[in-house]
């Protein structure tokens, strides 16, 4: 049986899990199990995970993180964050967001498809080491609220990643699995069960009913731009509000002292967790401030309290569109980092009137639902479904910037409905469509997922075609279209624009172009590993030249010293192969000096060890 | 309607639900006008047990769901996601009576000609009155009369949902009475306007 591992992409960790003899559980040990969503760019590569974190405060400007908040979004959405973070960030064509690396030009653009692929690649790698076998497919989740856009984007960043996506679930549901099919846990089989999901950046709240060995989605909502991160930020305002009091020349506005900030806001925040108030010490050695002060666990609280209270909105929100009262919910489940904060848990338990389950650590829990869903995907087991939906309804614009539904939100998925569009005049051969994502009555207040040109209608007159199009969400919530005119029976070709996404075409272009790159990558690897190897030969040729002296000819010795100056001038070259060659044509050159040297080495041991017996 | 007893694609077997043989285990390919009732296995009737229709979803959606066809051969991994959707689609719709009254109510009406918008007398005068009342009440964010006009809209749609199935009963017993119908027309129409008003009333905490 193949395996599909599952993998938590998540904003501030990503994790992956598979399913082992002895259960679900996630892949790798301690510090190897977690990457950090990092990525730090160095010469033409990147460093992913640990590494790129401990460059965060020395290489600001080149360090990426929080990426998933810029996955399928356009600037005008991010709002306050892109002068938050430390990074650059531009606009491309189709409002495609794109991270800026580079002081001056010329610059490098990658999209937030390109660096989630960095971290997709990087949680691969480290799955294939710890499982020692290629990984080739995996379930990945994403927020439960991510529309279209977004869960486009996750999939294209596993493709250019290598990865192919055997299905995209949502978190909340990961988790609700991960519950639900642990013997161990007293969750009750039957009944609803809330899962309340704050991560870094990403608030969900989804409500499903457990019947027999159906997991079924009810209802889902939340926030994706909602999270831990808000957190760190809003500490951060305040720090620097205490900062200017006592040095009010300090200022923030550069890569450094951005994440200085940012850095000690998250220490404070987990401190916090664990105890009643915590000191913190602030330096910026370039503007010659430092700064020392006491954060107390209420403040904290009542700083974050807002932020909580719009999670509970959403709570009270996803209980309207399911029908159901508190009285009704059985279970309460918490997932995501940000639930360990003990104020969030307090407010959770207070709404619901019920101790929350948190026995699954709620960091691992998505990864370790995700992967108990690729186990079944591969043919593992059948003894359990999820069924899903959509959060946000589909559809289409219509007359004066209507938001006309055809996919309503929190259908059970996947789902397919069909609409039947005309021609205004005599002779069209083609219709544009535009397709919004949302919940709201008009457009303008709605997400606009694309636009779809259907073409090659058969010339009628105006009114007369029938084209039916049928809009089909699969299992994953993601969207196709497709199109037929009734009345000739032909099909009409779609062309389908994405807004903030890539198409097809340019998947293939970043894929074609990170294989190159890795033709480069493989190139500079090798060159500084045959570098290395170069000093360790001269080192060992200058070490045994004495023994030269007496076991090579004159001429043996002149063209090994040549040699090596042909080395030298490759070692200055960028061509690994060039440099390998030459290196090689060395070794052929000093064999009778090593086999010698090792000859004497040899004989001298022996000769030590007889002197010691 | 004829329920014309469907056989299996593959072993004969008479089928339950036109998109899988519980006997052999195949997925049925299935023609695209296929109704709703064909999909769930039941009669074509207004009458359905709500607990026998959750269960035989179930029951379908343990089968067909794309989730256990992950490595079977391209066609049957698309047919397991069409079939699959439709069971979604048709579920949901005979899943709410007031859904499953108004496709019913298409199916059965398909060759009359119903007044689509016909309403009972006097009814937009008062839908008129109740709208402007509704948007007073939300101006002045009155809670208590809010939660009255909340019961109240809830009653009348009540009622008119209480209808629905001894009129489709009486259309079985006399199908050649069309007023019938285009009764059932007007009680789904006067519905959909109470719906609509009782949206716009945010729920209580």
């Amino acid at each position: 049986m193949e395996r599909i591992i599952g993998i938590d992409l998540g904003t501030t960790n990503s994790l992956c899990a598979t399913v082992f003899d002895e259960g679900p559980e996630v892949i790798g040990e301690g510090e190897n199990a977690v990457t950090p969503s990092v990525l730090s760019r160095i010469d033409s590569g990147w460093l992913v995970g640990q590494e790129a974190q401990k460059r965060r405060i020395s290489n600001p400007e080149n360090t990426v993180f929080s990426i998933k908040r810029l996955m399928g979004r356009d600037l005008e959405e991010l709002g306050e964050l892109v002068n938050e973070l430390p990074y650059k960030i531009v606009e491309g064509d189709r409002k495609l967001l794109k991270v800026r690396i580079g002081v001056s030009e010329p610059y490098q653009d990658f999209t937030p498809q390109e660096l989630s692929a960095e971290i997709l690649k990087k949680v691969k790698q480290r799955a294939e080491a710890a499982l020692g076998e290629a990984v080739e497919k995996a379930v990945i989740t994403v927020p439960a609220y991510f529309d279209d856009a977004q869960r486009q984007a996750t999939r294209a960043a596993a493709t250019i990643a290598g990865l192919e996506v055997a299905r995209i679930i949502n978190e909340p549901t990961a988790a609700a699995i991960a519950y639900g099919l642990d013997e161990k846990q007293d969750l009750q089989k039957d009944g609803h069960v809330a899962v309340y999901d704050l991560g870094g950046g990403t608030f969900d709240i989804s409500i499903l009913k457990l019947s027999g060995k159906i997991f079924k989605v009810v209802a889902t909502h939340g926030n994706t731009q909602l999270g831990g991160d808000d957190f760190d930020q809003a500490l951060v305002e305040i720090l620097k509000k205490r900062i200017l009091q006592q040095h009010p020349q300090a200022h923030f506005e550069d890569p450094e002292s951005k994440q200085i900030l940012k850095k000690t806001a998250e220490s404070i925040k987990i401190e916090l967790s664990l105890s009643p108030e915590t000191t913190y010490t602030l330096d910026f050695p370039k503007q010659g401030v430092s700064f020392t002060d006491n954060f107390k666990v209420e403040d904290f609280e009542s700083l974050i309290s807002p932020l909580v209270e719009q999670t509970l909105e959403s709570c009270k929100h996803v209980l309207q569109q399911a029908k159901l009262s508190l009285a009704q919910i059985d279970e309460v489940v918490l997932v995501g980092g940000s639930t360990v904060v003990p104020g969030v848990r307090r407010k959770i338990e207070t709404f619901f009137g019920r101790s929350p389950h948190v026995a699954i650590d709620p960091y691992k829990v998505v990864a370790i639902g995700a992967g108990i869903q690729g186990h079944l995907l591969a043919g593992g087991r059948r003894d359990f479904l999820l069924l899903d939906v959509i959060p946000l309804a589909l559809g289409i614009e219509t007359l004066g910037g209507t938001f006309s539904k055809i996919i309503t939100g929190n259908t059970t998925i996947p789902v397919e409905e069909s609409e039947t569009f005309t021609t205004n005049v005599d002779d069209q051969t083609s219709i544009d469509v535009n397709i919004y994502q949302g919940e709201r009555e008009l457009i303008k207040d709605c997400r606009a997922l694309g636009q779809f040109k259907l073409r090659g209608i058969p010339p009628m007159k105006g009114g007369f075609p029938l084209v039916e199009v049928m809009f089909r969400v699969d299992a994953n919530g993601i969207l196709t279209v497709s199109a037929s005119e009734k009345r000739s029976g032909k099909k009409a070709e779609i062309e389908v624009i994405p807004f903030h996404g890539l198409t097809q075409f340019e998947i293939e272009r970043i894929m074609e172009d990170s294989f190159e790159n890795a033709i480069d990558d493989y190139n500079e690897r090798q060159l500084i590993e045959f570098r290395l190897t170069a000093e360790r030969v001269f080192q060992g040729i200058e070490h045994n030249w004495n023994v030269a002296e007496s076991a090579l000819t004159e001429t043996e010795r002149d063209k090994i010293r040549m040699q090596m100056e042909v080395v030298r001038q490759s070692i200055k070259g960028q061509d690994s192969q060039a440099l390998k060659a030459q290196l090689d044509a060395l070794g052929e050159l000093t064999r009778p000096l090593a086999d010698t040297a090792m000859g004497r080495s040899i004989l001298t041991e022996l000769q030590g060890e007889s002197a010691d017996s | 309607m004829a329920f014309d007893e469907p056989a299996c694609h593959t072993c004969e077997t008479t089928l339950v639900s036109r998109l899988f043989c519980f006997s052999c285990n195949a997925l049925q390919p299935f023609p695209r006008e296929i109704d709703f009732f064909e999909v769930l296995g039941f009669p074509v009737s207004f009458e359905l047990k709500s607990a026998e229709l959750e269960e035989r979803y179930q029951q379908l959606s343990l089968e067909l769901h794309p989730d256990f066809y992950g490595s079977a051969p391209e066609a049957e991994q698309l047919l397991s996601e069409t079939a699959s959707a439709i069971l979604n689609t048709a579920y949901k719709t005979l899943h709410e009576p007031t859904l499953r009254a108004g496709y019913l109510l298409h199916l059965l009406a398909e060759k009359q000609q119903l007044d689509e918008r016909s309403l009972p007398e006097g009814f937009l005068a008062e839908m008129f009155f109740l709208q402007e009342e509704l948007d007073e009440l939300l101006d002045s964010v009155n809670s208590v009369e809010l939660s009255a006009m909340h019961d109240d809209l809830q009653n009348r749609k009540k009622d008119i949902e209480a209808d629905y199935a001894p009129l489709f009963k009486k259309h079985e017993e006399h199908p050649e009475d069309s007023g019938i119908l285009q009764q059932l027309q007007t009680h789904l129409n006067a519905e959909r306007y109470l719906r609509r008003l009782l949206e716009r009333i945010p729920v209580a905490d």
